[in-house]
């Protein structure tokens, strides 16, 4: 992720803001198998990241107004609200019914990226590498587990036979750890 | 203390290890806690790499299909509302064909640069549209216009440096000249300022900035 190609998302997000829908085609053609493949990674299933996907496009539309530049680069804004639609989804989705997800993530495994229209991977920073690789490979395996599959502590907790405290205590090391490293 | 819970929460909310209900009160939370609200885009913005390994999906295109007929139907629910405006409208444009050859005024011609500009609190402030036709930059306020002598400035994608465009003096339509124009076409952001009046004496902006944006560029070619 170069600073200009942020800067070029930046740009159709302000005139997207002012309902060019042109630009919120550009927008959703750049980024949307990125972002779909961000959500799918949470709730491994096609139609529910896809369902995900649509939500989170709108609530750009809606608030494209309120993207700040200086807050956020344009691709973490678009990448934090697919992944709470996504999330929001997963939750609803879990109380809505006790059995778990189909999970189609073994069954496509084995599928390649799609290039075409598909944003560029997002280019790891150095420092967060630095950072991420100081941390004990089982707080690196819980903040993964959280953040990219959006498992909660206790599913967590289950999936390395640990408790549910243990689990909290990893993620706020890791957190710990982390802020101290990127911080220096 | 009270601020190492928030970084805790803020840490767990952009993770995603908040339950829903827990979530949903924290960012109700963070849109009154400016602290709250810096450590979520903090964590946000750290966390984000983690997402480099992941392979991009395209998504079907009844995804697309669906976003445009959600975007479109504000105007088609609309529809019955607005017939009688639609007829008077229609009846407007008879008259005005009726009256072309002597309303020889040409319409306005499209936009080709715009920055939508918050203040420092981070409020909608200005929007700032030029158009090379004409040399014309429209400042629209969407809220009010602060007290003082405004000017407007452009940071260039080129050297970095700001450059004044216009003292504003409440002006809501401004006259570029050639020079001023090119600012616009090589500006990274546009910046307003209060400054003194008659406008900023060294040629740099003051640090009483009002307004900032990225310009955007709307048209082709």
């Amino acid at each position: 992720m170069t600073d200009d190609s942020d800067d070029a998302l930046a740009s159709l997000i302000a005139r997207t803001s002012l309902k060019d829908q042109r630009a919120f085609k550009q927008l959703y053609d750049a980024t949307s198998s990125y972002l779909n493949g961000i959500a799918y990674r949470i709730l491994g299933n096609t139609a529910l990241s896809e369902e995900a996907l649509q939500e989170a496009y709108l609530q750009v539309w809606k608030n494209a107004h309120s993207y700040r530049p200086s807050k956020a680069r344009a691709m973490t804004w678009l990448i934090s609200i697919t992944r709470y639609r996504a999330l929001d989804k997963l939750a609803k989705q879990q109380k809505a019914n006790e059995h778990p997800l189909e999970n189609e993530s073994d069954a496509i495994a084995c599928e390649q990226p799609q290039p075409e229209g598909a944003y560029q991977q997002w280019q790891m920073s150095q420092s967060f590498i630095r950072c991420f690789e100081q941390l004990d490979s089982r707080q690196a395996a819980c903040l993964k587990m959280a953040y990219l599959e959006g498992h909660s502590r206790e599913t967590i907790a289950h999936a390395m036979a640990a408790k549910v405290n243990t689990v909290k205590s990893w993620l706020r090391r890791a957190q710990e750890k982390l802020k101290s490293c990127l911080m220096q | 203390m009270f601020d190492a819970m928030i970084d805790k929460l803020a840490f767990d909310y952009a993770t995603g290890s908040l339950n829903r209900l827990a979530r949903a009160a924290f960012k109700s939370f963070s849109k009154f806690n400016h602290n709250a609200r810096s450590q979520i885009n903090f964590w946000e913005e750290q966390l984000s790499p983690l997402n480099s390994a992941t392979a991009p999906r395209a998504p079907s295109h009844l995804v697309w299909a669906f976003i445009q007929e959600e975007i479109d139907k504000p105007k088609a629910n609309n529809a019955n509302l607005w017939q009688p405006a639609v007829a008077v409208a229609c009846a407007c444009l008879l008259v005005a064909f009726t009256l072309m050859p002597v309303l020889t005024k040409p319409s306005h011609p499209a936009w080709d640069y715009v920055a939508v500009m918050h203040s420092p609190s981070d409020d909608l402030s200005l929007i700032a549209k030029s158009r090379k036709e004409g040399l014309i930059l429209e400042l629209e306020w969407q809220a009010s216009i602060p007290n003082g002598t405004i000017e407007l400035w452009a940071e260039s994608k080129s050297d970095g440096q700001t450059r004044s465009i216009a003292v504003l003096d409440g002006r809501s339509q401004v006259q570029l000249s050639d020079a001023n124009w090119r600012l616009i076409k090589d500006a990274h952001r546009l910046i307003a300022t209060i400054e003194e009046e008659g406008g900023s004496a060294t040629g740099e902006p003051s640090e009483q900035w009002v307004a900032s944006g990225l310009c955007a560029r709307l048209s082709r070619g």
